[in-house]
């Protein structure tokens, strides 16, 4: 898997928010007019991958462990995975993560309604990569979204 | 009433009918009649042979006494294709196990029914008429004649009904040889009777040499079977495609009832004996041929059933007849009855063939018919005419009763439905019957290291994901859980929402499992949840969830159910 073509460079970013709510819908906010190759057809209904997304966090949180929260939904609106990433330096204390820490990445995953197998590869992919402290503190310590998409993108690069 | 019939049938014979527009009339109302009595829990068989009564000349003479003649090929067809099949169910085993029940039984039944009716018949018609030689001679002719049984009718119940066991085995061991005993009475009875009568009408040879062409008849009729039979296997050997199969298989059939009939064989008894060759010296090659002449059976068995019922004239009968007939039939099946329990009993049947044989010994047609025109070409006159009208009123009544009694007894011997294969129940079952209806249902919100564990635990290879109001969610399949596996750190992370599929596709309760089937076949998916049509649930037009099908369910579900009927089939003994 390619993160580099997963990831929208455009829509990584220092977030503003620091509740879980918030981050989220700021997140889901900046695919407003996105119109990237990821695409099923049409624009993406934000209102509609809002409640997804949400709905999947009511039946439990998407925090991990270590500061990470990987918001993720399966959606009809795209045909191949998109994922978008926020960091907040300050922390997010209502997350809910497993381990009960406060949350300062959030990448958020968006598969093709079928694409089931490539939905958990993501997810293990991304859960694994971020267990490197390096990785996570050059995130943290990131001042623009492209610096934040060099980051996660060319780590695989860096073999890590 | 009768007037105005007549001038619809005069009309009617004005008018150009030609002989597709003819026979058309005839099957599509024979079908029509079937279904109509199906519906009222009585065998199709009897619709037919009413249909042909309607028809026929009791009733509209719209099948006129040339265009049974005309037709009579059809009758030559189907009573091949009966016996064929009749001798395909004989197996070596069966006989074996059988095989001195099947020779107590008919000897027993057959004498019986030929002494009471004989000697019934010679006292009635000796008071009326005071004249001992006539009344003998037409005690033994009837007699020996009671002692026929039809195969045709019977078997038509036993296959529509599917049944199985020893109460079946030993009725169509016993209809594929009562024809032999009841052309050796025959003889017996006509070259006695001949005697009694000083007659010197033309057939009445010696016995001796009606017994050896008797011989003739029965021996070269199995040898002429056996013959077709070996040469058939051989060709159909190779073959993988159906349609040729059938057309050698039919061919093969025609070819030996035609040849029976130019060298004077019994006709049935050859198509029997070639059925039971192939099915036993070649039985992997023969299953497939048998459903495939069974199949295409039907519409000729409808034709064949139709004619029967319209040579049937019922206003040729006097009190005189009807007296006679009367005697007959009580005779018959009091004898048959007798007969049958004695030889159940002494040849230690299971207890069902002794209760229910009886009733399935009742219908008499061709044979029986046959034998009396042959009486009425021997003894020609009065007598002759006699033995004819009453056989063709016995036959009449025992043709509509016999089929409704064969019915009661597979019905009540517990037989009925026993021999059904994966495509017949495929064709009785709902997608109700072959569904998981009781397995584990997922939460939503289920982490997959849970989900392990259900799969685990049971023997289902998918599970319905419901809401916490019950609606169904999605399907988890082992496919969807395996998938899982490469992210095993994440098995409490991820949910069962997150894994689950939702359906492509889905049925209701009633809908027929073979729907459900194709379903699952067109679509090419793996399974398929099953909805009942409960009011107020799902504004998604689906009504609660029932359960799920998988072609393993099916599978387990249909080897299940044959396992159980052979099992019941086998404990009635």
């Amino acid at each position: 898997m390619d993160l580099a073509n997963i990831i929208d460079r455009e829509r990584c970013c220092v977030l503003k928010e620091t509740t879980k709510t918030e981050a989220i819908i700021e997140l889901v906010n900046s695919l407003e007019g996105f119109n990237g190759p990821q695409l099923n057809g049409g624009p993406l209904d934000i209102e509609e991958l809002r409640k997804e997304l949400f709905y999947r966090e009511q039946l439990m949180s998407t925090g991990l462990s270590l500061g990470l929260a990987v918001p993720h939904v399966r959606f009809r609106g795209v045909k191949s995975p998109l994922v978008i990433a926020g960091i907040q330096p300050d922390g997010i204390t209502d997350y809910d993560t497993l381990d009960g820490s406060e949350v300062n990445i959030v990448i958020m995953i968006i598969v093709g309604e079928n694409q089931h197998k490539q939905h958990i590869r993501l997810l293990s992919l991304i859960a694994s990569r971020l267990k490197d402290n390096k990785l996570k503190q050059a995130l943290l310590s990131a001042g623009s979204g492209e610096e934040i998409y060099s980051l996660l993108a060319g780590s695989e690069e860096a073999g890590l | 009433m009768m007037d105005f019939f007549n001038e619809i049938a005069g009309r009617a014979t004005h008018l150009n009918i030609n002989m597709i527009l003819f026979l058309g009339i005839i099957l599509f109302g024979g079908a029509v009649g079937g279904r109509l009595f199906q519906r009222l829990k009585v065998p199709q068989v009897v619709g037919y042979i009413i249909i042909g009564v309607i028809l026929g000349q009791s009733g509209l003479k719209f099948i006129g006494l040339d265009m049974i003649k005309t037709l009579e090929p059809v009758s030559t067809i189907a009573l091949s294709l009966i016996g064929f099949s009749i001798g395909g169910e004989l197996k070596i085993a069966e006989l074996k196990k059988r095989g001195k029940q099947f020779v107590a039984i008919l000897f027993l039944e057959a004498l019986t029914a030929f002494i009471v009716v004989a000697g019934l018949v010679f006292g009635l018609v000796l008071i009326l008429t005071g004249n001992f030689n006539m009344a003998l001679a037409l005690g033994l002719v009837l007699g020996a004649i009671s002692s026929a049984t039809a195969p045709a009718a019977t078997t038509d119940v036993l296959w529509e009904n599917r049944t199985r066991g020893p109460l079946t085995s030993t009725v169509l061991g016993i209809v594929a040889m009562d024809d032999a005993v009841a052309l050796l009475l025959f003889a017996f009875s006509v070259s006695i009777a001949n005697n009694l009568l000083g007659s010197t009408a033309s057939g009445g040879a010696e016995l001796s040499t009606q017994l050896l062409s008797l011989l003739w008849e029965i021996g070269g009729a199995i040898v002429a079977g056996a013959l077709i039979s070996f040469i058939l296997s051989k060709l159909i050997k190779g073959f993988l495609n159906e349609d040729r199969i059938l057309a050698f298989s039919l061919g093969a059939i025609m070819l030996l009832s035609g040849l029976s009939v130019a060298l004077n064989l019994d006709m049935i008894l050859a198509a029997m004996s070639m059925g039971f060759f192939i099915s036993n010296f070649a039985p992997r090659k023969s299953s497939e041929t048998f459903s495939l002449v069974q199949k295409f059976s039907p519409p000729i068995y409808v034709l064949f059933f139709v004619l029967v019922g319209s040579k049937l004239n019922i206003w040729n009968i006097t009190g005189f007849v009807a007296a006679i007939a009367g005697v007959f039939l009580f005779g018959r099946t009091f004898g048959k009855l007798i007969g049958a329990k004695a030889g159940a009993a002494v040849s230690k049947a299971p207890k069902t063939v002794g209760k229910y044989l009886p009733f399935c010994l009742l219908s008499q047609a061709g044979v029986a018919i046959g034998l009396s025109i042959v009486a009425g070409q021997v003894f020609t006159g009065e007598f002759g005419n006699l033995v004819v009208t009453v056989v063709t009123a016995t036959t009449f009544v025992v043709q509509i009763l016999g089929p409704i009694a064969v019915k009661y007894a597979v019905d009540k011997a517990g037989e009925t439905g026993l021999n059904i294969t994966e495509e017949d129940l495929v064709k009785q079952s709902t997608a109700a019957d072959i569904m998981y209806s009781d397995i584990p249902q997922i939460p939503v919100n289920a982490p997959v290291s849970s989900i392990l564990e259900i799969f685990s635990e049971n023997d289902v290879l998918c599970y319905p994901v419901v809401y916490p109001d019950g609606k169904l969610a999605g399907i988890i399949s082992i496919d969807d859980l395996k998938n899982t596996f490469m992210a095993a750190e994440l098995s409490d992370f991820l949910l069962a929402h997150d894994i689950m599929k939702k359906p492509v596709a889905s049925c209701t309760v009633s809908e027929s499992a073979e729907d459900a089937r194709n379903l699952l076949k067109r679509k090419s998916i793996e399974y398929l949840p099953v909805f009942s049509p409960d009011a107020g649930s799902g504004e998604d037009g689906n009504g609660k969830f029932a359960g799920i099908i998988d072609e393993r369910g099916i599978q387990l579900f249909f080897s299940r159910k044959i396992a159980e009927l052979n099992h019941r089939a086998e404990e009635l003994g």
